[in-house]
């Protein structure tokens, strides 16, 4: 494999253990981190977590990953799924 | 038989439908001529308006988007045209942004004082010189108990309703020697459109903590109101009646 | 009417249709609880009226049904769509038992129209009542004499109403004169599913499918792992204790992608295509591949057969629903989202 897609890939990894990570210490999900699909949604169904949750998950981003995402209702909109959080982290382009 | 405010001219904002719908039958009831305030909603308007003749009353639609001075310039021509002036003013219109405050923006902060307080202030404003003219009129602004008892995610809405309270009582001072009295009214969780439109558990786990065990209606918060239009309030001035089932308590 | 058009229904106003392929049960009991959570592989820690979404595996962990529950005082709705071929209350009765439990199939009686779109929401709060408009996603509520479960799989506002038979005519054509204002148009069973698949909601209709687990198709938020007897729980729990080698991926490109079709990284195969669609609001080819756990990841440009595509995190619609605040907008007042 392509030693920059090996890199890509490992980066990938880390931080979705990063996000299973605070999912499951910052947020309370109950689960172990390889039950937390990868694509699994947060918000409603999914992992269901609630509106208070995503403040909790907005400030963990920012500290942890320096994430800074947009104010008011577009910050939701970006995290959608585990996945999109990290396509974010990361700069990957978004689904169309 | 004539009503309390026969041949009265009443201004409701925000009355197509909601509680300014129960507030502008209400007048109806008394005989008043009602002007129905909306911003759209011409049809539901229009369904208001015949609920107010059917009740007794009479008026107009009048399109009235509190945001926009233009649209109060308007409406306030159109009723000085059509009336001569206004005996009452019912500040109501209002809307509801809410969102956590972490995660909040200026845009709907914003939003929401500009309808909730700005818009209720230059309504207020566009009818006080006639009333001062006229040496007569009252001025009823609803606030909401969100003003009074905290309600998470609500920060907006609360700030824009405290605002109105605040505003309402100083307005009451400086009106009072030119005979326009100013009070508010403070609806609590009412059964109408706005409370139903919310979460449906929000809205159940604060009835809980309401102790008169149930939701308010609307026709109870337009007794109030009436009452705080009426001669029998004629020594009421600047006051908040908080009509919540004991929900601020 | 087209699918295409459909399409555009769903995902910029309002869609109907009847939802035959929606099975509505009620089981009730003094031991409705315990039936019910014995059955079903997701934890039953319902509050009065909310639902869970949840699946009945096979003893291989295959999937035989998609499960919703939805409590209702200490009654359940079930509402469940079994594998074609496969009979929804013949599954139910067998994973619940007869024991000090009635379970009602509501077919009969009932029939379950479904609304769908961002829009939904107001023609609904129109025809039923304004309480529709604060009903939360996932609950249900007994309004207008219909039990109305808010829900749906496609990303946008959707309502799945369980009416009365001898309602269905007035409701329906009360729904239809209110929905000329939101220009209503009608729905198929295969719009929801094209919709389902760009909004990464799970469908049993997806037959390319049906020889996964839900570990491999990225469902173990429908499974609770303190559960252990469930039908196919031994599946899942050596699944799990192994890692599954496997993982449903989507795929996005420019040109028609090809069921089959196999997908390769840098000249090396990672796995295949299991099923296709265009996108909806015109945006090229979403896929749905079952790809090599290490490399099932978003972000790599891939071959899918003779296409370039790229891996990526779904679901792949930003529905206009998101943007929607039920205070704020209005499609009959023309209060769009801006």
């Amino acid at each position: 494999m392509n030693p920059q897609t090996s890199a890509y890939l490992e980066r990938r990894r880390q931080v979705l253990a990063e996000v299973r990570d605070i999912l499951i210490t910052r947020l309370k999900v109950e689960r172990a981190p390889e039950h937390i699909d990868p694509d699994a949604f947060l918000f409603g169904t999914g992992l269901g977590l609630d509106s208070v949750d995503a403040v909790e998950l907005v400030v963990a981003l920012e500290q942890r990953l320096g994430l800074k995402l947009p104010e008011g209702a577009r910050t939701l909109r970006s995290l959608r799924t585990v996945g999109t959080v990290i396509d974010q982290v990361l700069g990957v382009e978004e689904a169309p | 038989m004539s009503g309390r405010f026969a041949d009265r001219t009443v201004v409701v904002s925000g009355a197509s439908r909601g509680l300014g719908r129960d507030f502008a039958v209400a007048f109806g009831r008394e005989q008043a001529w009602v002007a129905v305030g909306f911003r759209e909603r011409v049809e539901q308007a229009e369904q208001t308006l015949a609920l107010v003749r059917q009740a007794g009353g009479d008026g107009v639609v009048l399109p009235l988007d509190v945001t926009r001075a233009a649209s109060v310039n308007a409406a306030v021509a159109e009723l000085q045209a059509a009336r001569g002036g206004v005996d009452v003013l019912v500040n109501n219109a209002a809307v509801v942004r809410d969102e956590l405050f972490a995660l909040s923006s200026d845009e709907a902060f914003l939003e929401t004082l500009e309808t909730n307080l700005t818009g209720a202030v230059r309504l207020a404003r566009a009818l006080v010189r006639p009333m001062v003219a006229k040496r007569g009129g009252a001025i009823i602004n609803v606030a909401s108990v969100s003003a009074l008892r905290a309600s998470p995610g609500q920060s907006s809405y609360a700030a824009a309703k405290g605002g109105l309270l605040s505003f309402s009582h100083t307005l009451a001072a400086e009106l009072a020697p030119s005979g326009v009295r100013v009070n508010a009214v403070v609806p609590g969780l009412i059964a109408t459109g706005m409370t139903m439109r919310v979460d449906a558990r929000l809205r159940e786990s604060r009835t809980k903590c309401i102790p008169a065990g149930r939701m308010g209606t609307g026709d109870e918060v337009a007794e109030v109101v009436l009452f705080l239009a009426s001669d029998a309030a004629r020594y009421v001035y600047g006051q908040a009646l908080v009509v919540d089932g004991g929900l601020s308590l | 009417m087209s699918l295409e058009l459909e399409l555009q229904t769903l995902r910029t106003r309002v869609g109907l249709v009847e939802n035959r392929h929606l099975e509505v049960f009620r089981v009730e009991g003094a031991r409705a609880f315990e039936a019910v959570d014995d059955a079903v592989p997701q934890r039953l820690f319902l509050q009065d009226a909310q639902i869970t979404q949840t699946l009945l595996l096979a003893d291989d962990a295959t999937i035989v049904a998609d499960l919703q529950i939805a409590r209702d005082d200490e009654a359940f709705f079930l509402l469940c769509e079994a594998r074609p071929g496969l009979s929804a209350e013949a599954l139910l009765r067998e994973r619940l038992g007869t024991n000090e439990v009635t379970v009602q199939p509501l077919s009969a009686t009932h029939a379950v129209w479904s609304v769908h779109g961002p829009w939904a929401w107001e023609l609904l709060g129109e025809a039923l009542g304004q309480e529709i408009v604060g009903q939360p996603y996932l609950s249900l509520q007994h309004v207008a004499g219909v039990t109305c479960f808010r829900g749906g799989k496609t990303g946008e506002f959707g309502y799945d109403l369980l009416v009365p038979r001898a309602e269905v005519e007035p409701t329906i054509t009360r729904l239809r004169e209110l929905g000329v204002r939101y220009e209503l148009g009608p729905l198929s069973l295969e719009a929801l599913d094209h919709a389902a698949l760009e909004n990464w909601f799970f469908s049993v209709r997806f037959d390319a499918l049906w020889p996964y687990t839900p570990v491999e198709l990225q469902l173990q938020w429908r499974l609770w792992h303190e559960k252990h007897a469930y039908r196919g729980a031994s599946a899942v729990a050596q699944q799990q204790a192994g890692g599954a080698a496997r993982r449903l991926t989507v795929l996005h490109a420019d040109a028609p992608m090809v069921a089959q079709a196999p997908v390769m990284l840098e000249g090396e195969r990672i796995g295949h295509v299991l099923r296709s669609a265009r996108h909806s609001l015109g945006k090229g080819h979403v896929a749905w591949a079952m790809l090599d756990a290490p490399v099932a990841m978003a972000g790599l440009r891939v071959q899918a057969g003779d296409v370039a595509a790229r891996t990526v995190s779904p679901p792949t619609v930003q529905n206009e629903s998101l943007g929607i605040d039920p205070n704020k907008h209005s499609f009959r007042y023309g209060r769009r989202v801006g």
